[in-house]
């Protein structure tokens, strides 16, 4: 009976608050809703879904979006796997860097948006005027088509690498280093000692860090809404911005719930995955 | 060739400032960009606008001043405040509770609880936002502060719960069995002799949680149009709706991060528990 009472006030809120709107937005999904004509709305079944499977520009939001995950989840994982080795190796201020080093994770998107608005300023951007220095660019960044989702995965690459590099430093941190001497009395190598010692002992945790990456980066909104909207053209609309726009600014609620329905079976379905075949044990 | 007569310990020693250097030149790559915007918000608009960039200049206030002259920042400040206190401070008495039955107590499908309530980070914020802005739109509950709370709340809620559940797994069992058998009730043992305890769990806990709502962007934009208005909107719309001031603009932006840069001081030796919902003990 205690337990219950421990209990049952979070999950009454859990379900009206979390379970609740998620059947209602499936629901939603099944409907013609158009918020200007309430009136006219009715069940049209898998009609949204069959529409979106032949929208191409759902089709262009979901490329983006596998692109700019992969994008940012390759790239952080290799630069964090550098710089948690070298965190690892470092003897003298390690705590001061990585205070420094962790700060980006937890600055507010706006902030972020606009101090990389200004650092990619065609005109008083700090990145072109240092580029410069090495005869590269002028760059247009957030401002073309084709370098503006590269431009956005920077901006990922600068905020969340910090967060990855915590995770496997954590990692390394915890392997005995008896079990780093043994390898190394064998004559491992040290790509070896990385590749087949490290790695696999810090896959655990590895793992779960990936698991919030791929989560966060499949949601990616506020960065890319308030930097290009999307644009040039729909040169960065995810999945997350096109929802938007079709809900928000079309006012098609029940084909932007379906939209974001197709997301949440995306993301469910990438979560499954990682759990399964990283062996993510969450007690 | 040198380096190759070089003996073991003074090889060892150039290993150790070459790591120092590349890690020193990583750190100020990540950090440069913070800087800068904390000396344009000290820069007059002819010095911003200076190029090649200025990194000498006379600094002034005017920006601040500027920005916290305007009634609207400071009302956007409150607004921030109260929905990050409120919703934080629910999150706690509804989550802290039902994680400490959920790391005492075994039950059928408690699994399958947790994972629910872990799938809910899972639900992308713009599909989830929909039924609230219709409902919240039928009760005339847009543009308030209950409306931002109760959106902030469907993510601290299992946020909390998955944080603490971590914690009070840590604590020994012993030591509440002790005080149940010298006479504690189970709510007394929860609350005298369990929370104290878990103090720094429960810190951290509230921490990322007040962050988390004093950064959100994309719920605050959908529920609020002008009463409620969070401080990222205020920021936002200051570009929106005027010629950029950068001056101005990094001024606002560098007070939106003093609470978040303090907070962060706290939680150093939390932060992997914090990013991984407890799952990763650092």
């Amino acid at each position: 009976m205690q337990q219950l009472a421990f209990l049952s006030p979070a999950l009454i809120v859990l379900v009206a608050v979390n379970i609740l709107p998620v059947f209602y937005t499936i629901a939603t999904s099944f409907q013609s809703l158009h918020l200007a004509y309430p009136g006219r709305n009715k069940f049209i079944g898998l009609g949204n879904y069959i529409s979106i499977l032949q929208d191409s520009r759902f089709w262009n939001s979901l490329g983006l979006t596998l692109t700019y995950v992969a994008g940012c989840l390759t790239i952080e994982l290799i630069l964090a796997f550098c710089i948690a080795l070298l965190l690892a190796k470092q003897t003298k201020g390690v705590g001061f860097i990585r205070g420094v080093l962790l700060l980006p994770i937890f600055l507010t998107p706006i902030v972020v948006a606009f101090l990389w608005r200004l650092l990619f300023s065609p005109s008083l951007g700090l990145l072109n005027y240092f580029l410069a220095f090495f005869g590269l660019g002028p760059y247009e960044w957030i401002y073309s088509p084709q370098q503006a989702l590269p431009s956005l995965i920077i901006i990922d690459i600068w905020q969340r690498t910090p967060e990855l590099v915590l995770i496997i430093f954590t990692g390394l941190l915890a392997i005995p280093q008896d079990v780093i001497e043994a390898a190394a009395v064998d004559g491992a190598s040290p790509w070896q000692l990385f590749w087949n010692v490290k790695v696999p002992l810090i896959k655990p945790i590895l793992m779960v860090g990936i698991l919030f990456r791929v989560i966060d980066l499949s949601k990616v909104f506020d960065v890319i809404y308030i930097l290009t909207r999307g644009g040039p053209g729909i040169s960065t609309e995810t999945l997350s911005l096109y929802t938007y726009t079709m809900g928000f600014s079309f006012l098609r609620m029940g084909y932007a719930s379906a939209l974001g329905m197709i997301l949440f079976a995306i993301i469910l379905l990438m979560s499954f995955i990682i759990v399964r075949w990283g062996e993510v044990d969450f007690e | 060739m040198r380096l190759f007569s070089l003996d073991a310990a003074q090889r060892k020693r150039l290993g150790s400032i070459l790591n120092t250097s590349i890690l020193l030149i990583i750190t100020i790559l990540f950090f440069l960009p913070i800087v800068w915007a904390c000396l344009m918000s000290f820069k007059t608009r002819v010095d911003a606008l200076a190029m090649p960039p200025k990194w000498v200049f006379k600094p002034t206030m005017a920006n601040y001043k500027a920005v916290w002259g305007d009634g609207r920042f400071l009302k956007y400040t409150k607004n921030s405040l109260i929905i990050a206190a409120a919703s934080t401070g629910l999150g706690l008495v509804l989550g802290v509770p039902a994680a400490y039955s959920l790391a005492r107590h075994r039950f059928k499908g408690q699994r399958a609880l947790l994972l629910g309530i872990l799938s809910t980070r899972m639900i992308p914020p713009v599909a989830f936002v929909i039924p609230f802005f219709i409902i919240f739109t039928r009760l005339s509950l847009n543009d308030t502060h209950t409306a931002v709370i109760i959106m902030h709340l469907t993510i601290i809620l299992g946020y909390v719960i998955w944080m603490m559940r971590s914690y009070f797994m840590d604590i020994p069992k012993e030591i509440e069995e002790a005080a149940l058998v010298d006479g504690c009730s189970v709510w007394q043992t929860f609350t005298r002799i369990v929370l104290p305890i878990s103090a720094p769990g429960l810190g951290t806990s509230a921490i990322f949680s007040f962050i988390f709502s004093w950064n959100e962007f994309l719920y605050a934009m959908v529920m609020t149009t002008v009463e409620a208005k969070t401080l990222p909107l205020g920021v936002y719309n200051w570009v929106a709706y005027e010629e950029i001031m950068w001056g101005e603009l990094t001024a606002a932006s560098v007070i939106a991060m003093i609470p978040v840069i303090i907070f962060y001081g706290f939680v150093q030796k939390a932060l992997v528990r914090g990013l991984t919902m407890g799952a990763v003990k650092g």
